[in-house]
């Protein structure tokens, strides 16, 4: 076995990447896994206002489709594939051309309305100075991008009569899940704020 | 050394998010007694009458002049209630709702009748 010296630059140099490369597998499984048990959870509560598999008046996984972008970017991204790739298996069990490219349209879309949104809004790339009316700009950019190549590729494929029908339940749902996730992502930092204290 | 500038920029985009999730307004928590205290205003508001803060902390027999006192503190941090002073008076302070308790009373309110409806 051979002996490396505490300090020795490689060393530390190498930790730093393996570590660095567990984080992002961690996250990209943690974005998938999210997506996955949202999915699932969305389902579960709100299969009565479903108007089918993929469009639904309330769609909780789309502030996961949000959120990790805007915090991984491309890994985030990379996570949101795996993790529509696990929801179309379930839902397209017998079409893997299908499955792949509609979770790479879930992947595509907030990626670019990402980009255009920090742009626009001169956001730096930490996005420092974030604002909470800011998130709602992602939001509705994210419902856009998500919304109009999905309607457009259920259309061509067969999968929906026309290209129009959905979409504005699938806006209005990625948006109202968004809103609700982020609703509730606040409640719960709060609370958890109010209550760190008394365990430290 | 690039990938762990990389994986700053991640921490650093997690926190400033975390952030602007944490500016999204909600209605501040408040503890049982907070609670009870402004419901006991809410109802002198609904008959029109104007609270001082005098009268506001002898309001319940249950809670202490004291304790009322710094609840009504509490409550004006957390945006739930505001002070008018008197324009005769300037030493008289009436406690005024906010527009934040205004709508934790209607919510309340559409959480009551929501629970009364039947099924």
């Amino acid at each position: 076995m051979l002996y490396t010296p505490p300090g020795d630059a490689r060393t530390t140099e190498l930790s730093h990447y393996r570590l660095s490369t567990v984080a992002m597998i961690l996250f990209v499984l943690g974005v998938a896994l999210g997506w996955f048990a949202l999915f699932e959870l969305n389902t579960w509560l709100f299969s009565r206002i479903h108007l089918s598999g993929f469009i639904s008046w309330i769609f909780l996984p789309a502030a996961i489709r949000m959120l990790a972008v805007m915090v991984g970017g491309w890994a985030g991204a990379l996570g949101l594939f795996f993790g529509a790739i696990l929801t179309n298996l379930s839902l397209l069990k017998y079409e893997p051309f299908n499955i792949v490219i509609l979770a790479g349209l879930s992947t595509l879309g907030p990626l670019v309305a990402f980009n255009l949104c920090t742009r626009w809004l001169k956001l730096p790339q930490d996005l420092a100075g974030l604002q909470r009316s800011q998130l709602l700009v992602f939001a509705v950019a994210g419902a856009i991008f998500n919304t109009i190549p999905h309607n457009f590729y259920f259309y061509f494929t067969g999968l929906s009569p026309d290209a129009w029908s959905g979409v504005i339940p699938m806006f209005v749902g990625d948006l109202a899940g968004t809103l609700i996730v982020l609703y509730l992502a606040s409640v719960a930092l709060r609370l958890f704020a109010k209550e760190r204290p008394k365990g430290a | 050394m690039t990938t762990e500038s990389k994986h700053s920029l991640t921490y650093l985009r997690f926190l400033n998010l975390v952030h602007a999730i944490k500016q999204i307004p909600t209605f501040p928590a408040m503890d049982p007694v907070e609670e009870r205290l402004l419901a006991m205003l809410g109802v002198n508001w609904h008959h029109g009458k104007k609270v001082s803060v005098l009268e506001a902390m002898g309001l319940s027999t249950e809670i202490s002049a004291t304790t009322a006192h710094r609840r009504l503190k509490t409550l004006r941090k957390k945006g739930m209630i505001d002070l008018d002073t008197d324009k005769v008076d300037s030493r008289v302070k009436y406690v005024v709702p906010t527009a934040l308790a205004e709508q934790y009373f209607v919510t309340l309110g559409q959480a009551m009748d929501k629970a009364h409806q039947p099924g």
